[in-house]
């Protein structure tokens, strides 16, 4: 049965998810926010194309498209925040004290590691980012990513690779700076 | 196993995504190579640490949101419904190869007649052996006549479901509307103007600084698109969906030509 009914039965549980996928990809709330809307209500007209029981990596190709054609107009709006900036406060809050309690040390190590892991993962090109993102935040198979990026499971799983070697490496590079910061 | 080929392995090896025969010949390949053993100890770590970064939550309003949102999109029956996904594919090829050919006679009849019209002379576009049509004059005064003004525009807003039913009823048919944003093209509004003797609906497009005017009705007669110049502005005009299309700007022939393709 193909009702605006059924529709929000199956598609309202997955908001949470489709909110942190349209986060994860315009770094920013209030754009995810309106992404979230936006990808909802066309679902809802493209719903009669909707096959198959699992109606998740559908909606969240939507979800990504809708995000995907978002950040291209806003890169054409020129209006890009430097993604350093975005986790800027973060590394210098934290890094910046030493701290008497070692408990507490440890705390701000681990956030700062968390910082520093979220600005390499910001640092991504969007398509390596939405694959990671699929895959350990919203944890789906190859094959539910592949439906939503609309590419064979193949190419899932080079991006995937490639995703993590650059991630790996920028992860470095920023760890290797906060500790020569650290020192000075 | 070399090492170059674990590298590429070890991401779908930690997803505990790759088949069963490679999986052994990597974790033999892992125990012999520090390297690889660390790339993939890395991997591991990243990983479970980008799951812990977790799912950023959704702000608590949202879900109101979007019902509203959705409650809205119910109410505006829709014109037309997407294409269902397998006939996407079809429509794509169609619409492409109707494009081809499109241009193909476009570029035939440009070939055998200049854009310009001579001064005083019918523009060229205008079906020659009928009746002369006031239509490109009527779309270029109209154009002209919007812009003198301070709002070109009755219905001021871009999103599609705000203009399409504001025609209901001022119009005796429904204007396609599409938000083309993200094409480049923003939609303003709408307006109603008066062409030929037709009372049209008009949807204003924005480029730049540039405001383009598209003018939709519906005609049964067939008509090929054409091009002209008039008072320095660019006129594109062609049908589809049974409708007839005027666009009228002060911007390139060739940008009509993308705003036509997306319409």
């Amino acid at each position: 049965m193909r009702t605006p009914k059924r529709f929000e039965q199956l598609a309202l549980p997955h908001m949470a998810a489709a909110f942190s996928l349209a986060y994860w990809l315009m770094r920013d709330r209030a754009d995810a926010e309106d992404v979230v809307q936006d990808a909802y209500v066309r679902a809802l007209r493209g719903f009669d194309g909707f096959r198959g029981d699992d109606i998740r990596p559908w909606l969240l190709a939507i979800v990504r498209n809708v995000a995907w054609r978002a950040l291209s107009v806003r890169r054409r709006a020129n209006n890009v925040i430097p993604i350093e900036a975005a986790f800027a406060a973060g590394e210098d809050g934290g890094m910046a004290l030493a701290a008497a309690d070692p408990s507490a040390e440890i705390l701000m190590i681990e956030a700062g590691d968390r910082a520093l892991l979220a600005r390499a993962l910001a640092a991504l090109t969007p398509l390596l980012r939405e694959a990671l993102v699929l895959r350990e935040m919203q944890e789906m198979s190859y094959t539910g990513i592949a439906i939503v990026l609309g590419v064979p499971k193949g190419t899932v799983m080079s991006r995937l690779s490639r995703a993590r070697a650059e991630l790996r490496s920028r992860f470095k590079e920023l760890e290797g700076e906060t500790d020569r910061h650290a020192v000075r | 196993m070399r090492c170059d080929e674990a590298r590429e392995m070890a991401s779908a090896w930690v997803d505990g995504e790759l088949p069963e025969g490679q999986a052994r010949e990597l974790a033999a390949h892992v125990a012999g190579c520090s390297a690889c053993r660390a790339l993939t100890a890395d991997f591991g770590v990243l990983s479970a640490e980008l799951a812990d970064l977790g799912r950023e939550p959704p702000p608590e309003g949202l879900e109101a949101r979007v019902r509203a949102a959705l409650a809205d999109a119910r109410d505006v029956a829709p014109v037309w419904v997407w294409a269902p996904a397998r006939w996407r594919g079809f429509a794509r090829n169609a619409a492409a190869m109707a494009a081809v050919c499109v241009l193909s006679v476009f570029g035939t009849w440009s070939a055998l007649r200049p854009i310009g019209s001579p001064p005083g002379g019918n523009p060229p576009g205008v079906t020659s052996g009928g009746p002369v049509s006031m239509a490109p004059h009527d779309a270029v005064a109209a154009h002209m006549r919007a812009l003198l003004q301070d709002s070109p525009i009755q219905v001021p807003s871009s999103d599609s479901h705000t203009v399409r039913p504001w025609f209901n009823g001022k119009v005796e048919f429904a204007p396609p509307v599409k938000d083309l944003t993200a094409e480049g093209f923003q939609l303003a509004g709408g307006r109603l103007d008066f062409i030929d003797g037709h009372r049209v609906a008009t949807l204003v497009y924005k480029r730049r600084l540039h405001t383009i005017s598209v003018f939709v009705w519906p005609e049964a007669l067939p008509a090929e698109t054409s091009a002209a110049q008039i008072s320095g502005l660019n006129l594109l005009t062609w049908r589809k969906d049974g409708m007839v299309w005027w666009a009228v700007s002060d911007l390139e022939l060739e940008e009509l030509r993308e705003l036509r393709a997306l319409l």
